[in-house]
């Protein structure tokens, strides 16, 4: 008998704490669920963005304006030099010691 | 049976047919073990279940996995990650006739938000013997909220995606587009379907920027020109990635349903044409390679070559004899033909057939062409294919190949896919170095020599190479004189090749402004120098300086061209 009723308290309390196991479970998925749906919502606002974005900035449009409200063109090779045409200023020791010699110290 | 007899033996100790007074007590004692048993089996019973339900419960697998229906198809990227087909959600529009009472009514308030319905059609619609009668896919948040607002009973919305090409009709021919359930039908979107829906992302290497200039610029030359089409490709000759291609008139994948048949051909990689005198470059390469002729030989060019009822002829006669330079410079027709007879038909098929004209291109894309070529290769198909007839070949496959003859000699398979940044590239060597050497600087004299038939190519500084090709279209079972489709395959900068651009002009009509011309060193020539221009501070190509030794050594040293030595730089 004592075993029966023994065995009747440890599956209740089993059963209890399985109970309430569970339920913690389920409310910890009822979070992840509330949670990826609202990832899932905003990856479509993010998509719908990103395509707005790339409607606006489409490399069509942007040579369209730039050319009638900036006025830009395209650049000239002329424009374009070599990193060596750059004028260099010579090494800080030298101009520190002749600094008045301004701009005679650029090598070009 | 035996447990029918243990049955009844349990039977008879639980509920004995007549108990005794005595027993009473024993026999209660084994009803309380039973229930106190019966209890524990149905307790484990339900605990057992309970545990197989919370393990089944856990199983991410089957409680939050996605389906494939639900999945969003994946989108597709230019090289620079610019978004080139995208699927965004969307609300669909539809009614349940069942539920509306009033269908004239219901019309009436309905029709100021749906333009593209008529009366007649929207109420058709809405007395459809149906549970489900769509009325618009594409609703705006706009006329959703003013529909909403209505609330008229029987029209509900019900979420959907579709599919969006943010860039229009850029690259249309390359993306394609997908049918009304998000499989791919046309270009990329069919050629990669499986990866797309499955949720991956596709990125290509066409770069949206160049694909604006040179769609661009041969636009304007078509319009110029008042002719019917054109293509156009820009080829990274290092990797094999084609990196823009336009194929006009084209269509935007938005609305494909509206576009023509003409507009959704692709004549980059679908279409396969005779290409004309640019094939000239693949026949010098060939004489070159094969030793068939040297750069110092001459060739008689002065006297017409009757074939087969035909007359192969020069577009501007020229008289006595010319060094194989000068035959590509001046686009001899006639030249071109005894050089191949130099090389020998056998020979020429072979270097055609290593150069990948015979078999369709290995192009990511469901529409790439399928080359005509001759069953019989005899001296006569190695003379017309010398300077680009009797062979047909899709733009691509004929742009791997000169990239090959006029790059560094090596053969790369072109693709639409972006190569990975350490993505070991297939190179075939075709060409050694010294005859890709030599075709480069034949090339460059094309656009830079006052002889050149592509003068207003050369985009001052670049080191603009090309050549241009004029074939005469077939129409009423023979070639019209009138009706040509002029193109122009370039090359920059020659001294190392980086960049190959082909533009292919359909039927373009001769005009006042181009003296009445209408060949490729008038309608093409002029895009291909405002397309380097502009792309080459995109892609990081600087002006070169053809006077110092490390530029000037890849190409070959200045010769002698209509008895005065050519050079390189702008004439």
């Amino acid at each position: 008998m004592r075993f029966v009723l023994l065995s009747c308290l440890i599956t209740a309390v089993l059963g209890s704490g399985l109970y309430f196991t569970k339920l913690s479970v389920d409310e910890q998925y009822r979070t992840l669920k509330r949670l990826e749906e609202e990832i899932k919502i905003q990856t479509e606002h993010n998509y719908v963005l990103q395509a707005e974005w790339t409607f606006l900035t489409r490399p069509e449009r942007l040579l369209e304006l730039s050319e009638l409200l900036l006025g830009m063109s395209p650049i000239t090779p002329e424009r374009i030099l070599p990193i060596s045409s750059i004028p260099l200023a010579r090494a800080t020791s030298m101009l520190s010691t002749n600094a008045v010699s301004g701009v005679n110290n650029v090598v070009y | 049976m035996w447990y029918i007899r243990a049955l009844k033996f349990c039977i008879s100790l639980l509920w004995p047919a007549h108990p005794e007074p005595a027993k009473s007590r024993k026999i209660a004692g084994y009803r309380l073990i039973f229930a106190g048993f019966s209890m524990l089996f149905i307790f484990c019973i339900i605990g057992m279940q309970s545990v197989a339900l919370a393990i089944k419960t856990l199983s991410p697998s089957e409680s939050f996995s996605t389906t494939n229906h639900d999945r969003t198809r994946g989108s597709i990227f230019d090289q620079k990650g610019r978004i080139l087909a995208s699927t965004v959600p969307i609300n669909i529009l539809y009614a349940d006739p069942k539920h509306i009472f009033n269908p004239e009514q219901v019309a009436s308030e309905l029709l100021p938000f749906l333009p593209n319905l008529s009366r007649e059609i929207l109420l058709k619609k809405l007395t459809k013997n149906s549970r489900f009668s769509e009325l618009d896919r594409k609703l705006t948040p706009k006329r959703h909220s003013a529909i909403l607002q209505l609330g008229i009973p029987g029209i509900y919305v019900k979420p959907s995606t579709i599919r969006i090409y943010p860039q229009g009709t850029e690259a249309a021919h390359i993306i394609g587009a997908v049918d009304r359930d998000n499989i791919g039908i046309a270009g990329i979107e069919k050629s990669q379907n499986e990866k797309l829906a499955a949720g991956e992302n596709v990125n290509l290497s066409i770069d949206t920027g160049l694909q604006t200039i040179l769609r661009k610029s041969l636009k304007t030359q078509i319009d110029k020109f008042e002719a019917i089409g054109g293509a156009g490709l820009i080829l990274n000759m290092k990797t094999g990635e084609i990196i823009a291609a336009t194929s006009l008139p084209d269509f935007d994948p938005n609305h494909i349903m509206l576009s023509t048949d003409a507009a959704r051909f692709n004549q980059v990689t679908k279409g396969v044409y005779e290409m004309g005198s640019i094939f000239k470059i693949l026949n010098t390469a060939i004489a070159l390679e094969t030793g068939a002729i040297d750069m110092h030989s001459t060739v008689d060019v002065s006297k017409p070559i009757p074939i087969a009822g035909q007359i192969i002829n020069d577009y501007k006669p020229i008289n006595g004899s010319i060094t194989l330079a000068e035959i590509l410079v001046r686009s001899s027709n006639i030249g071109s033909a005894h050089i191949s007879q130099m090389i020998g038909p056998k020979t020429q098929r072979k270097y055609m057939k290593q150069l990948g004209l015979f078999e369709p291109s290995s192009l990511e894309i469901v529409e790439n062409g399928v080359p005509l070529v001759p069953d019989d290769w005899s001296n006569i198909t190695a003379m017309t294919v010398s300077y680009g007839y009797g062979l047909s070949v899709s733009m691509v496959q004929a742009a791997a190949a000169i990239a090959a003859a006029g790059g560094d000699g090596l053969f790369i398979s072109p693709t639409l896919l972006k190569r990975n940044a350490n993505e070991a590239i297939k190179k075939v060597r075709i060409f050694s170095k010294q005859t890709s050497k030599a075709v480069r600087s034949m090339m460059r004299l094309v656009v830079s020599h006052k002889l050149g038939t592509g003068n207003f190519a050369d985009a001052h500084g670049y080191l603009v190479g090309g050549k241009t090709g004029t074939a005469e279209k077939i129409k009423n079972k023979g070639f019209d004189k009138n009706t040509n489709r002029v193109s122009f395959v370039a090359t920059f900068p020659v001294s190392d090749p980086a960049y190959l651009i082909m533009i292919m002009v359909d039927e373009p009509i001769k005009q006042k402004h181009s003296n009445n011309y209408a060949t490729a060193g008038w309608v093409v020539a002029p895009a291909i120098r405002d397309i380097v221009n502009q792309i080459s501070p995109i892609l990081n190509v600087h002006p070169v300086d053809i006077s110092k030794p490390e530029n000037s050594q890849n190409l070959l040293p200045p010769m002698l061209l209509d008895g005065q030595e050519a050079v390189y730089a702008t004439y």
